[in-house]
């Protein structure tokens, strides 16, 4: 089964490789942001004094003010614009890459009428699911992870060269390390079932917005300076994806119908 | 073998009741008029439709079962190729989805894009090719690994008339090797060039089987295909016999003549001849599914 799942996984990825419209997506773009945020918040960063009055934290959102009264103002700032309201933006990425790739897997061989000779092949829904969803997960959290290296790498010199020590903590690493690969089954998992009922890849990209909904309000939490993401929230987060990754998996192998695959 | 198997999509029944034993080493062509229910019949065979009363079985094992597929090649009506991968990707994908790995493999892969007019391209991306070249590499892939069951969904479909005289010689060869085919056409020619039994689907059940010419009676009508070397009075008056009316723009002329049972054909084509014409083929016109079955 492994092999088979194995063999669907790098056909997968060989029609992703072929597509240029794919690979902007997935890889250019992430890329790009990882380059452009930090540059772009460092030139904004260059405006800020090195002392505060404490009226002038009165006005700030919480997780900011606190940041600012235990670290200063220059590196509260830099901790929370580097470490606290960015970090939404690398949840976005593997989602947004695995809604293009996953609907490309799933309900784009139900376009290209490729899925019936799949479904004819000796080997189970489970064997094609695992395949089609080892594909579009190990691209999007490989994306992210070299977008986020690339970003630590600027923000770390841009903020030596202010003086101020910044490195990821605990909660990206959680993040990186658990929450993207998670987020990003448990979306394959939403996928599967969008394109099984869907006509098209393109019908299914857009009904698989709804995964950015919830990520959504993380990114409102933290740039309102209301939420800031920590370890423990992570761990519970993964959970969370992971449980709706296994349901959703068990129920689509059980209740969905070959012919769904194909019609 | 199918045991009073029936199929309902949606509220339509598409197959009701089928009961038959698929011969081996033969060719069965499923025959029927559009929505009699063959497509369904091959895929429920191939486990993508899963039957809804009764069983089918393929060698012994139940259809939709893993080793049932590791018995069966199947071309689907659209070839439904990889596009964007190379002809050599897409056959070496179908082999190891079939556990078939190894320089063994890729030689025989070589081979059968060779036989089937596609060596060369073994790196090309099929999004490049013609129609008839997909058709042909869907062949090459369904036939890779000799199974011993094929099911072919129109398989002539957007072939050329060689690529169609290759299709039919690999499937009578298969035969021969002793794999089971079971095909559907719409085309009668073909359908009893390559038939050793033919099974006709009417309204989702069998309305009879066995020799093409036992089931059906294509030859209410003849196609015939003429050479015709120069437009003479002689020859215009050899058409007229048959009512038909030589085309000024064409030297080789096709025409439908219908005659009242085939025992008339001979005495058809050496009017003709006698008349100056010269019958390069003659084929069964359209099938009439209506009458047909005994």
């Amino acid at each position: 089964m492994l092999d088979q799942a194995l063999a669907i996984a790098i056909k997968d990825i060989k029609e992703y490789f072929a597509s240029r419209t794919l690979i902007l997506t997935v890889f250019i773009l992430p890329i790009m942001m990882a380059l452009a945020v930090p540059s772009l918040v460092s030139l904004f960063l260059g405006t800020v004094p090195s002392s505060l009055a404490i009226g002038d934290t009165r006005f700030m959102p919480p997780v900011l003010s606190q940041a600012v009264a235990a670290l200063g103002p220059r590196s509260g700032i830099y901790w929370y614009l580097f470490t606290v309201v960015t970090l939404p933006l690398f949840l976005l990425m593997p989602t947004a890459s695995v809604i293009v790739l996953a609907s490309d897997s799933f309900a784009g061989e139900k376009e290209r009428k490729t899925a019936e000779g799949l479904v004819a092949e000796p080997v189970s829904l489970q064997t094609i699911f695992v395949g089609k969803t080892l594909a579009p997960v190990s691209l999007a959290v490989l994306s992210t992870w070299l977008s986020a290296t690339i970003y630590w790498a600027l923000v770390s010199t841009y903020s030596t060269q202010a003086g101020v020590e910044l490195l990821p903590n605990a909660a990206w690493f959680s993040a990186l390390a658990l929450v993207v690969p998670c987020l990003s089954l448990a979306s394959v998992a939403v996928i599967s079932w969008i394109s099984s009922l869907s006509k098209g890849f393109k019908e299914a990209q857009q009904m698989a917005g709804v995964l950015l909904i919830p990520l959504v309000a993380i990114v409102l939490g933290t740039a309102t300076g209301n939420f800031a993401s920590t370890l423990a929230f992570n761990l519970e987060l993964s959970g969370a994806y992971l449980v709706a990754f296994v349901i959703g998996v068990y129920l689509w192998a059980r209740l969905i119908e070959p012919r769904r695959l194909v019609e | 073998m199918l045991r009073d198997l029936s199929v309902t999509l949606g509220s339509n029944d598409v197959l009701s009741d089928l009961n038959y034993v698929f011969p081996g080493s033969t060719v069965t062509v499923v025959l029927g008029p559009n929505g009699a229910g063959k497509t369904t019949l091959l895929r429920t065979l191939i486990g993508v439709i899963r039957p809804g009363k009764g069983e089918a079985f393929v060698m012994d094992h139940p259809v939709g079962s893993s080793v049932a597929k590791s018995k069966i090649g199947y071309l689907a009506e659209v070839p439904g190729l990889y596009e964007r991968l190379s002809a050599m990707d897409n056959i070496l994908f179908h082999a190891r989805m079939r556990g078939l790995q190894g320089e063994g493999f890729k030689e025989e892969a070589n081979g059968l894009l060779k036989k089937y007019g596609l060596g060369g391209f073994e790196k090309t991306a099929v999004h490049k090719f013609s129609k008839g070249m997909k058709q042909r590499l869907a062949l090459a892939r369904t036939t890779f690994g000799k199974p011993p069951i094929l099911l072919l969904d129109e398989p002539t479909s957007g072939l050329d008339p060689d690529g169609s005289e290759l299709v039919i010689r690999s499937i009578r060869d298969a035969a021969r090797e002793g794999a089971s085919v079971i095909m559907t056409t719409h085309n009668a020619y073909l359908a009893r060039r390559v038939s050793d039994a033919v099974f006709l689907l009417k309204g989702g059940r069998v309305a009879s089987s066995g020799a093409f010419d036992d089931v059906l009676r294509p030859f209410d009508s003849v196609r015939v295909k003429l050479l015709v070397p120069a437009q003479t009075s002689k020859i215009r008056d050899a058409l007229a016999k048959f009512n038909l009316k030589l085309d000024d723009t064409r030297e080789v002329g096709e025409f439908l003549v219908t005659v009242s049972g085939k025992a008339d054909i001979p005495s058809m084509i050496k009017a003709m001849i006698d008349g100056g014409l010269q019958p390069v083929t003659v084929e069964p016109g359209e099938i009439s599914y209506e009458g047909g079955g005994k």
